[in-house]
Order: C-alpha cells, then sequence, then structure tokens
C-alpha cells in the first residue's frame, strides 16, 4: 500500500457526471534494484491491467478457491464461481498480480473476519471443555445468516449512495505460495454528487515517478506502480479541468436545513451613522420586536448598544455591525390564527432604533428615535432613517430651550413601540395627533437579509416568477401534504409485510 | 455546499485627517466556512496621493471560501494607519463591514473610528502623535461590549467587490 505519509501521494477528487464508461490502467513493475536478491522464474516481472468501472478481476487465490464448488457458501461466491469458469474456458490467465474488489468484497471481508473471531471463540471455548476434535466449526448456520443478513444490510444502507473500487495486488501467493493481499488504489464513487476521488491520485503516464508498494513479506521484492486513466475514455485534459480540490467537496448533509415549514430570516446589519443631531457625542440602542410567529435564535443578539461616537463635521460613524437569524414558523401561526392573519411581508420584524446625546457632563438624553422593518425582500437593503423625538409643548420658547441646556434631558417615549405602530392599536386608522414631536437626524443602516427555507428548494424551478414570499405558505402547505402522503405509505407497506408474515 | 467568491479590491480612503495612509485587511467567518483558496488577510502599500484627495492603494483580494450555513457571512475588518514623514505609524481608524450578500459588483463604504483617550491623552497626540489604541481588538468583531468605548469619526474605506454564489439556491437560501 502507498504509504499515507509519502508526499506525493495523495487523494484526486474529479468531477464526472458519467462513470459508466471509465477506465484506467494501473501498471506494476518490480524495481531493478532488488533483482539480485531475488530467486524468482521470470526476471522483469512487470503487469498492466486495464480495469473498467466496476469491474471484478479475480486474483489467483480466489480463481484457485472458487473454481472448486465446494468452497462457495453464499450465493456471493456461487456467482463468482460461474464467472471464473466462463472466464477460464476464454482465457487462462490466472497468473497475474492485480486484481479488484467491489463493495459486496469489502463487506465480505468484514464479515469473514467477524466468522473468524467467532471461530476463535468456540475452538477455545471447546479445548476448555475438553471436547473440541481438532477441527473448527463454522457456527450455527442460522447465526451466519442472520449476521450476514444484518450486518450486509446496514452496511449497505448507510452506502448506499457510493461505490466502491479497490484495487489490489497479491505477489505472495505467486511467489510464497500464501496470500499477502495488499491495496494499491481506493477509489470511490458518489453517485449524488458525481465526484469520483482516487487515492492515490492518478499519474501523468507511466514513464513518470510512480507510487512503491511497500510491507510485503519478502522484503527483495520492491514494487513500484502507476495508474492511469485511459484516454480514450476519460480525456486527461477534460479530467484536469475538473478536478476539485478536496476541501470544496461537502456532502449535502452537512448544510444546516431549516426545518419544514419553518422559514429563516438572517439579518446582517450594520448601523452605520448618525447626523444632523447637535450633542456632541452619541450612542444608539436598539432591539427587536418579533411579531406572533416569530422567534429569535439567538436571543442576546436582539438587541445591543453601540460605543459613544463624537460627532465630527456633522456626521458621527457608529460602524456596529449586528447578526441576527430570525426564526418564522409557519405551522404554528396557522393553528391559532382564528383572526385574520396579516399578510406575511407585512408581519415582520421590526427594529427599533433610539439614539441617546451625551453632553460633555456626563448627562444622558434620548435625542431621536426610529424604527425600521425587517424588509422581507433577500439582499442589501440601505436606510436613511429621519429621527424625532417628543416635546412638551409645540412652541420652539426660550423656557423650554434654557431647560434643556442647562438641566438637560428631555421627554421621552413611556413606551418605544408607539415609535411604530403601537402595540395595543386596534381598529383601521392610526392617529397621532396631538404628539408633540421635534425632528432631531439621520440614522443611517444597513441591512443584509437572506431567506432561507427548505421549500424553495425543491419545487422553485416552475415558480420563479413568483417572489420568494408568495409561495413560501402555499409551499410549506404542499410540503405537509406530501410529508402525510408519505408516512401514510409508509404505514401501508409495514401494514402489508406484517399481514404477508402472518 | 454552497460557495462564495470574493474578488475585488481594497480601492482607497478618503475624507481621513491626512493622506498618507496604509490599510491592514482581514476577512472574519463563522465557524461553519472553510477558506478553499486565496489570501484572507493582506497589507497595502502605503500610498500618500499628491494631487488627489483619495488615498488609492489597490490591494487585490481573491478568496474562495465554502459553507454549510447562512452564519457566520464574511466581514471585512480593516485597521487604517497613517504613516508620517519621520517613518511613526499611528492608528487612524478601525472599520468592520459584511460583506454584500447579494451576487454582483458591489462598491463598499467602510466607515471607520478611532478610540478616544482622556484630556490629556488628546494633549500628548496633538504634540506627540500616536493615539490610543484597542488593548483587545475582540471588541471590534463582537461589538457588544462596545458600550463605555469612547471613539471619534474618522474617514471610510472604499472596496469595489465582485461577489459570486454558488448552490446557495439549491439549499433554499434566497439570496
Amino acid at each position: 500500500m502507498p504509504a499515507e505519509t509519502e508526499c506525493d501521494a495523495s487523494t484526486g477528487i474529479y468531477r464526472c457526471n458519467d462513470i459508466s464508461a471509465f477506465k484506467f490502467r494501473v501498471h506494476v513493475r518490480r524495481t531493478v534494484e532488488a533483482s539480485d536478491l531475488e530467486q524468482d522464474v521470470e526476471d522483469d516481472k512487470q503487469e498492466e491491467q486495464l480495469f473498467s468501472w466496476q469491474q471484478r478481476v479475480f486474483s489467483p487465490r480466489e480463481v484457485s478457491v472458487y473454481s472448486d464448488l465446494n468452497n462457495c457458501i453464499s450465493p456471493l461466491h456461487k456467482n463468482y464461481h460461474k464467472q471464473i469458469i466462463e472466464t477460464d474456458r476464454n482465457t487462462n490467465n490466472s497468473k497475474n498480480i492485480l486484481f479488484s474488489y467491489l463493495l459486496p468484497d469489502i463487506l465480505d471481508l468484514r464479515l469473514e473476519r467477524d466468522i473468524l473471531l467467532l471461530e476463535n471463540k468456540i475452538t477455545t471455548n471447546q479445548k476448555e471443555l475438553g471436547k473440541g476434535n481438532g477441527t473448527p466449526q463454522l457456527p450455527q448456520t442460522s447465526n451466519y445468516l442472520s449476521s450476514d443478513n444484518l450486518s450486509g444490510h446496514s452496511v449497505e444502507k448507510s452506502v448506499s449512495r457510493y461505490e466502491l473500487m479497490y484495487i489490489m495486488a497479491d505477489v505472495g501467493y505467486l511467489v510464497e505460495g500464501e496470500g499477502n493481499e495488499q491495496i494499491l488504489v481506493v477509489m470511490k464513487w458518489d453517485s449524488l454528487l458525481k465526484v469520483l476521488s482516487v487515492f492515490p491520485d492518478f499519474n501523468n503516464n507511466t514513464s513518470g515517478a510512480g507510487y512503491s508498494l511497500e510491507g510485503f513479506s519478502g522484503a527483495c521484492n520492491q514494487y513500484v506502480f502507476w495508474i492511469v486513466p485511459e484516454s480514450s475514455h476519460f480525456e486527461r485534459k477534460k479530467l484536469q479541468n475538473h478536478k476539485l480540490s478536496e476541501q470544496c467537496v461537502f456532502s449535502p448533509d452537512d448544510v444546516l436545513l431549516p426545518r419544514h415549514g419553518v422559514m429563516n430570516v438572517h439579518v446582517f446589519g450594520e448601523i452605520r451613522g448618525a447626523r444632523y443631531f447637535d450633542l456632541e457625542n452619541i450612542f444608539v440602542r436598539y432591539h427587536l420586536e418579533l411579531p406572533n410567529g416569530w422567534s429569535c435564535q439567538t436571543a442576546d443578539d436582539s438587541s445591543g448598544i453601540t460605543q459613544q461616537a463624537k460627532i465630527l463635521d456633522g456626521f458621527a460613524n457608529l460602524n456596529h455591525l449586528f447578526e441576527m437569524t430570525l426564526t418564522y414558523n409557519n405551522t404554528s401561526s396557522s393553528d391559532d390564527g382564528k383572526e385574520q392573519k396579516p399578510e406575511l411581508s407585512e408581519a415582520f420584524p421590526k427594529l427599533f432604533f433610539d439614539v441617546v446625546g451625551l453632553d460633555s457632563w456626563g448627562r444622558v438624553g434620548r435625542e431621536g428615535c426610529s424604527w425600521a422593518r425587517v424588509p422581507p425582500i433577500s439582499g442589501q437593503h440601505y436606510f436613511h432613517l429621519q429621527c424625532w423625538r417628543p416635546m412638551e409643548n409645540l412652541s420652539m420658547s426660550s423656557t423650554n430651550m434654557l431647560k434643556r441646556y442647562f438641566i438637560g434631558g428631555t421627554p421621552h417615549l413611556a413606551n418605544m413601540s408607539f415609535n411604530g405602530i403601537p402595540e395595543s392599536f386596534q381598529g383601521g386608522r392610526l392617529s397621532k395627533f396631538g404628539v408633540k414631536e421635534i425632528a432631531t437626524g439621520e440614522l443611517e443602516i444597513c441591512l443584509n437579509i437572506i431567506l432561507h427555507s427548505q421549500t424553495s428548494s425543491h419545487l422553485s424551478e416552475d415558480l420563479s416568477q413568483s417572489t420568494f414570499l408568495d409561495r413560501f405558505p402555499a409551499l410549506s402547505l404542499l410540503q405537509s401534504v406530501n410529508i402525510a402522503l408519505k408516512a401514510f405509505l409508509w404505514a401501508r407497506k409495514r401494514i402489508q409485510t406484517a399481514i404477508t408474515i402472518e | 455546499m454552497a460557495e462564495v467568491h470574493i474578488i475585488g479590491q481594497v480601492v482607497g480612503a478618503s475624507k481621513f485627517p491626512s493622506k498618507s495612509l496604509f490599510c491592514k485587511w482581514s476577512l472574519h467567518t463563522g465557524g461553519g466556512w472553510k477558506l478553499i483558496s486565496g489570501l484572507k488577510e493582506g497589507q497595502t502599500q502605503v500610498d500618500n496621493p499628491v494631487y488627489d484627495e483619495i488615498t488609492h492603494w489597490s490591494h487585490p483580494i481573491d478568496v474562495h471560501y465554502s459553507t454549510k450555513g447562512v452564519q457566520g457571512w464574511p466581514k471585512i475588518h480593516v485597521q487604517v494607519y497613517h504613516y508620517d514623514q519621520f517613518g511613526r505609524s499611528e492608528l487612524y481608524g478601525y472599520g468592520f463591514c459584511f460583506i454584500p450578500t447579494t451576487p454582483g459588483s458591489h462598491t463598499i463604504e467602510c466607515c471607520t473610528w478611532r478610540p478616544v483617550g482622556s484630556w490629556r491623552d488628546e494633549f500628548m497626540q496633538y504634540f506627540l502623535g500616536g493615539g490610543p489604541q484597542l488593548r483587545a481588538p475582540d471588541v471590534i468583531y463582537t461589538g457588544n461590549d462596545r458600550y463605555r468605548l469612547q471613539t471619534q469619526t474618522m474617514g471610510s474605506v472604499h472596496f469595489q467587490l465582485g461577489i459570486i454564489l454558488r448552490n446557495f439556491h439549491k439549499f433554499g437560501i434566497e439570496t
């Protein structure tokens, strides 16, 4: 096996859409340095074999084992027996070093190892009891079969997405008469991502440096091998273009999807700055107000305070970033939606901003407030929010000004939600008549919005004309119907199997 | 797996008290992000414009990220320094802004600020140069504990960034 510490042996990852026509050559040659010690029949031993994808090539050991039908226990082995008999008639080439293992063989090997362990256990037990007659016995057939089914099933289920192919070499069998199998190449094809990974990576040609094969019991035999994709089927150039870096390939299971019927709204916001405010130092407090059906994943992020910024040329840079992940649960809100539900885009959370001034004496006073609704459209949004503060009376009387100048502080709203649409408001017409206020300044914020839901990922092609929000409720409904259908089919299948067993 | 390419440049800076400036920049991401290729931080040369009011750096940015989630979207962090005629460099501003979440070409203006010290610090700064710096730069990244920080408005840094997103739509992410 190529040593994994070897620097030039790396996993190659290729994107290819059709694997069935894929062929590659593996070339093995014994290096010359070791030739003075050799006691073999042939002098310069080398072998080249053309493999096509998922082609099973048998080793000499397997040929000799499986050609006898008595050795074949499982249906897989019997199948191999058939294949070997057929190929034997055509060609008599049973001295190859190279052969291949496929997924069932790898599963089988694991099984074999398990059985061997079991066997050892049994024989030792027998010896202890004094009843052992020396011949190891296979464990009970029923036991074995059940374990076969079990392990085969479970492993297959977990790796059904993948096709595996091991290119093996067995030099020891021909030279020393005993098997010494080594893995040369491990190939894995991911049918979902259409990605082939090869360890070690393909060589350019067989004349360059190859991978050395180490770890054979006969240390005098040094082998070098190359693996080259067959040019006629798999153009080298094309392959190079499609080579991916290893980190780039993630399985889609890794992607964090929101639950079904749930929409995540990611808000990446920035409070950029404030302008036109009277006082020298200002800072901004902000908080988020969530309507029914909404929640914030990280509660800490839903409010915050910026640093105190000094105004220069009428502008104060705040440059405060915040990140929020808001979750809208469609199913929960539809359950208690007896009253008329507002449009989803209308019921987005609101951000309230409160600009606070700080004068040179350390007196704090609210300088203005404003609000912005989280936009229901993904993308980058800039807001220039006009701020205002309430006044005691409308006249710009000198007493007011003097009071503010000397005592500091200003009247402020008891309930911040009055700033936008008050919480207690019901009815058709909102009137704020009678509230006296004065415009103070402007707040500049920027919100980056990303909408994320499961529904848009599957069925969006035909509905690309409509906006995300238009189709979100309909699609989540459709999906819940689909889920119910699936559950029903599954239950029916269970019932049917139960009936047949009875 | 969704991928993000950020290709562009740090164009320059404007509105700073003096023009001989250089800038350190770095990209910050959340946990689920992986840098595939490219450099995620750098430092520009010192540019001292003679005719123009804008300091130009034209420092390239070319980064390729892959991610398994939207959380922790890349942010770009800048530190602008002034390099004076005596070879001293003093801090002129910290800035932080999000990389736009929509694909396409974007012009970004990143506002910067500088911490302000006491009267004594400012007096010393006036005559000797230098100035207070943040001891723990975490304050810039988190933004939660900035409450007690007193800052002063500085100029802005300009970016020209092209954003390419891949596979986001496949996972139901509307960008």
